[in-house]
């Protein structure tokens, strides 16, 4: 007996001593050398690797948010402002886009920021075999440097898209010199407010402490961001223990309701957060009428007002609602049991059909959400069957045709031009399916650059996607924030992501 | 006592040996394929191709377990399948909160039901006896991870006395620490302090009701002395044993009860790595916890070789 | 009567009058009686739950959903507008099927080596049991979590991952019963006299065994419907669209704060079944070590 309890109290003591040595880290709110601490809980660790070129999962750019700064950034209009460059030009004929850097920028790790950099960042970009923008920086075909803030980039057609692309992960610039670490993935270096600290557990608890050289002092008015891991059913109670202090309010919880009858400001995010079910267009779903039946089987109003306590919006386009590249002319389908059944029957299924579609394990709003759907569609003679997956076997399964179907959420990205681009890559849309108009649509978007022709462009893409039913979307939902009391600042942008920029705690 | 300790450490390593390759030849019937695992979403069939065979993939499993048994002599557990972390640093980031939890379970469980049941071991039929033992066959009956969920709608969303989520790692800040491990610690004890009692409890009537302990009564010893001088120390052997066995469950539920409360300890790490079928972190969390099984058991039996002195002639 | 039926019939003879009065012994327990009829009125009724009249355990009204007991909905509904009763009884025959599975496996891995160890002994004895232990000292559930990882979620592996798990204690069991009886008198006499083992096993071993392996079943079925609730629990047992009392447990800890009597009723009912068995484990226990006096 008094051996377990030696035995005890010596293991947790070395478990203190071997755990966070950083004071303030884990330390909600308490005020350190640069102003205070700052918890943001998430749901999911991202992969655990915040590498903007190489992750395009949903829940990692929060993870990159206080490490890299953007080249450009855009307004919710599509309006282009600087970032990292402060100037941009097309040349006439659209062959050349120069960038002018903002000068006296540093990396987190001391080395300089220049066009020297950027060059390197694209290269990379395009040549790395785990390159997740390959695909968007593949209209550059080279990139000169004729001064230390000066890049051009010599493109293979007009590409306005790119505008878009460097607001986002793309645009994210790293330290040339932090590529070689083997801890790059978990500890990127970026010209960000906040470095990554010594003091972080990837995969549970990501620390980033203030970088002193960088170059906007008046958005950095805190000391130390923490980034948890925990599961959704522990945001309300993170936040009423102030154990955490800023949330994006997905899961159960996303009314808001416990937290702001507790007197905390929740906001509505104003971010994408799109359910829709990806379909794998390589065998039966080729052809469009039956996933337009899909479509009209689903009442989406429905699922919106029951399941989601009318926090959401019914859409059918790629883009959400209120976007500027939404076209606000379609009207979102309601649903028609009669007319999906006639479609099928023109499709050659009158006695409809099955298929398979995978949900994530840890989705369970996304899965309650399926089981209603799979009720609706059985009205319409299409059987579907649940296969709950971890979220690294869903796409494989449905690249192997294992699966038919992926219901899954979109979080849209800095520009419209980024999740559509992911929605015709091969992962999401595996056999390549494609169709002339929306084919020739998209060129036409990609190579618009002024912000009115992209919005007609981009509205042709959506509207065109909704009436073929590329993909089924069912709604947006409309997502609240919320921060505890004496934290005022923090915004939210897409992709999903809570901004520390300008945050203080009081 | 050297001689059955040195027996004892010698025997864990081949058994340890034997667990792991059972682990191990069970990964041969994985359906999932790691390679694609790690690539991620737009692996081409190439990439997959060379990163299987840069992990040795597709190499027979007997030559595959021998090099992960040489990996592990120079001290390394191999990297995770998704997220290419290296297992020895997630076991070693997990192992405080979990340790933390279990052994402050462990702690509670012999504080509460070793006195309580010494006392109604003594005397049986009693007031105290008749309600621990009701109330014990009642928590016996529930599940560690609903009572950690009622535990957290009373004492924190309705009432907020305590923090919803467990200890997510262990600061070195003993007040919040210990605010945070209230509610797990709780949930993960009831059942065992239950079984516990019991044990203890009919143990120690057993010796109670022994010859030698009635003539001893008899002769005019008191009964505080005699509880501390025989009583005890016969009835607690099997519960020390009882205690060691309680230590490699509550590790096990442990996992459940860090899952509902949000802890990052090995426990959901098992947990995480079973939901991604992440074999590397799964096999270490295996030979850990099997290790520190092990290593309870024998201390429970040194435990028991010094408390039961008539014991040591079996 | 020939030499080999007076062998066996003391044997019988005794077994018989064991058994007549255990179940003597076993109606004096009032609690352990009141245990068993509550179990088998939850097993009928989830066994009969389709024609009893109750609702679809899998219709939804989207309109319905959440909604506390009311004289329609007994037990209340879910949060897809299903009937919480319905679902309930549904789960609960799920549950209790894959309780049976693990026990089921724990019985047939442990008994027989145990039995067989028990009475050859020697150096396969020492070997088997060291496997044995060896499997002993992984924690249960993390062992369980570990074959349902490499084998693949679902129901029956876990279950059969349950099995294992309780194998050990089966092994032990038997394998004692096996060697107290090994070295008594008349199993050497009938040795002696031709008979052969098994049949020597069969008649003496089983019948000493059988009250300590029937209290350990009722044991493991208690820790197998708990076992089994914490693994779909964690979304590794039982997958969608089936339901255990576990995996109901998952979706309901997300709406706890607004809806807890959806965690509060199956978690209520684990308790139920589990205490039911357990009680009849108990005075099992209790009657057979009255027996052995």
């Amino acid at each position: 007996m008094c051996l377990v309890g030696l035995a005890s109290s010596a293991l947790v003591l070395a478990g203190c001593a071997s755990g966070s040595d950083s004071g303030s880290a884990g330390n909600p709110g308490t005020v350190s050398k640069a102003g205070g601490s700052l918890t943001f809980l998430v749901a999911a660790d991202g992969g655990q690797n915040y590498d903007p070129q190489t992750n395009a999962a949903p829940s990692a750019p929060e993870f990159m948010m206080p490490v890299f700064d953007s080249l450009l950034a855009e307004s919710s209009s599509g309006q282009t402002s600087a970032g990292l460059a402060t100037a941009w030009r097309f040349a006439a004929n659209g062959r050349t886009l120069t960038l002018t850097l903002r000068t006296g920028v540093k990396f987190q790790d001391g080395t300089v920021f220049d066009s020297t950099a950027v060059r390197r960042n694209i290269e990379r970009g395009q040549t790395n075999p785990k390159s997740a923008i390959a695909g968007q920086l593949a209209a550059i075909s080279s990139v000169d440097t004729p001064a230390a803030s000066t890049v051009v980039m010599h493109l293979k057609g007009a590409s306005g898209a790119l505008l878009g692309y460097f607001a986002g992960p793309a645009g994210m610039m790293a330290s040339p010199a932090s590529w070689s670490k083997s801890d790059d993935a978990t500890h990127p270096v970026g010209t960000g407010p906040w470095a990554v600290s010594s003091a972080s557990v990837p995969g549970s608890l990501m620390v980033y402490t203030a970088f002193p050289g960088y170059w906007n002092k008046s958005v950095q008015k805190v000391g130390t961001i923490n980034i948890r891991v925990g599961s959704e059913s522990t945001f309300v109670p993170s936040l009423s223990s102030n154990s955490a202090q800023a949330v994006m309010l997905t899961g159960a919880a996303a009314d808001g309701k416990t937290l702001s009858s507790a007197g905390m400001p929740v906001k509505s995010a104003g971010t994408s957060y799109q359910h829709l079910l990806y379909l794998n267009k390589s065998g039966v779903f080729a052809n469009p009428k039956i996933r337009q039946a899909i479509s009209l089987a689903i009442d989406r109003k429905a699922i919106c007002d029951s399941l989601l306590g009318g926090a959401c919006t019914p859409s059918a386009q790629p883009v959400r609602p209120g976007s500027w590249a939404h076209d606000p002319a379609q009207s979102v389908p309601s649903q028609n049991i009669a007319q999906a059944k006639a479609l099928l029957s023109q499709a050659g299924h009158p006695n409809g059909l099955s298929f398979k579609i995978g949900v994530s394990s840890t989705g369970v709003q996304l899965q309650t959400e399926l089981a209603a759907m799979q009720q609706m569609l059985a009205k319409a003679g299409i059987k579907v069957s649940i296969s709950v997956m971890p979220v690294a076997q869903l796409l494989p399964a449905l690249d192997a045709g294992t699966t038919q179907g992926y219901y899954s959420v979109s979080t849209g990205g800095a520009d419209p031009a980024i999740p559509i681009s992911t929605m015709f890559a091969p992962a999401y849309n595996p056999g390549g399916y494609s169709e002339p108009t929306l084919t020739s649509l998209l060129a036409g978007a990609t190579a618009a650059s002024t912000p009115a022709a992209r919005q007609e462009a981009y509205r042709k893409v959506s509207a065109e996607y909704q009436s073929t039913a590329f993909n089924v979307v069912i709604l947006n939902q409309n997502l609240k924030f919320a921060t505890v009391k004496n934290v005022t600042g923090v915004t939210a942008r897409d992709p999903l992501t809570l901004d520390a920029r300008g945050a203080s705690v009081s | 006592m050297i001689r059955m300790i040195l027996r004892r450490t010698l025997i864990a390593v081949p058994l340890l040996v034997v667990v792991s390759f059972a682990v191990f030849a069970l990964t041969a019937l994985s359906p999932t394929d790691p390679a694609r695992s790690i690539l991620g979403e737009g692996a081409t069939p190439a990439s997959v191709r060379a990163l299987r065979h840069q992990l040795g993939l597709d190499q027979p499993i007997l030559q595959r377990y021998w090099s992960w048994l040489e990996q592990l002599f120079h001290g390394s557990l191999g990297r995770s399948w998704f997220g290419n972390v290296p297992v020895g640093t997630k076991i070693t980031q997990g192992l405080p909160v979990t340790a933390a939890l279990v052994l402050s379970s462990l702690l509670l469980t012999a504080l509460i039901a070793i006195p309580v049941g010494l006392y109604a071991g003594m005397r049986t039929g009693g007031r105290l006896d008749r309600s621990a033992s009701f109330v014990a066959g009642f928590c016996l009956a529930m599940p560690e991870f609903w009572v950690a969920l009622l535990l957290i709608l009373v004492l924190s969303e309705k009432t907020h006395i305590l923090p919803g989520t467990g200890a997510t790692s262990i600061t070195g800040n003993v007040v919040a620490d210990v605010r945070h491990l209230v509610l797990p610690v709780v949930a993960l004890s009831l059942p065992q302090i239950c079984a516990l009692f019991r044990q203890t409890r009919s143990s120690t009537a057993l010796v109670a009701n022994q010859d030698y302990i009635r003539t001893a009564r008899a002769g005019g010893i008191s009964t505080h002395a005699l509880v501390w001088t025989r009583i005890a120390k016969n009835a607690l052997v099997p519960s020390v044993t009882l205690l060691a066995l309680q230590l490699g469950r509550m590790i096990g539920v442990a996992a459940v009860v860090e899952s509902v409360t949000g802890m990052h300890g090995i426990g959901s790490t098992a947990v995480q790595a079973a939901l991604n079928s992440d074999i590397p972190i799964i096999l270490g969390v295996v030979l850990v916890t099997a290790a520190v099984v092990m290593a309870a058991n024998l201390l429970a039996d040194i435990a028991t070789y010094y408390l039961a002195p008539k014991a040591r002639q079996q | 009567m020939t030499l080999q039926e007076i062998s066996i019939a003391p044997a019988a003879g005794l077994s018989e009058a064991r058994r007549v009065g255990t179940l003597h012994a076993f109606g004096r327990r009032r609690l352990a009686v009141a245990a068993v009829v509550v179990f088998v009125l939850i097993v009928l009724a989830a066994l009969l739950a389709p024609v009893l009249g109750l609702h679809n355990p899998n219709t939804q009204a989207l309109t319905d959903r959440l909604r506390g007991p009311s004289w329609n909905h007994l037990l209340g509904t879910d949060e897809l507008g299903r009937d919480q009763l319905a679902r309930i009884l549904a789960a609960t025959k799920i549950s209790l099927w894959a309780s049976c599975q693990a026990t089921v496996v724990g019985v047939v891995l442990g008994v027989p080596i145990g039995l067989a160890m028990g009475l050859v002994g020697g150096r396969a004895d020492s070997v088997i049991s060291r496997a044995f232990d060896s499997l002993q000292s992984i924690p249960p559930l993390i062992l369980a979590i570990a074959i349902v990882a490499i084998v693949g979620r679902n129901l029956t592996p876990a279950m059969i991952a349950i099995g294992i798990v309780f194998s050990p204690t089966f092994y032990r069991v038997s394998r004692a019963a096996a060697s107290t009886i090994a070295g008594e008198t008349y199993i050497e006499a009938s040795r002696s006299m031709g008979q052969r083992t098994y049949k020597i096993v069969l008649a003496h071993v089983l019948g000493n065994a059988s009250s300590a392996l029937i209290v350990q079943v009722s044991t493991t079925f208690a820790f197998g419907i708990l076992a089994e609730a914490a693994l779909s629990y964690l979304g590794l047992g039982v997958q969608p669209p089936s339901a255990s009392l576990g995996s109901m447990l998952t979706s309901a800890a997300n709406l706890l704060n607004s809806s807890p009597q959806l965690t509060v009723e199956p978690g209520v009912v684990i308790i139920v079944l589990v205490l039911c068995v357990s009680l009849v484990g108990d005075a099992l226990r209790d009657v057979s070590a009255g027996e052995l006096r």
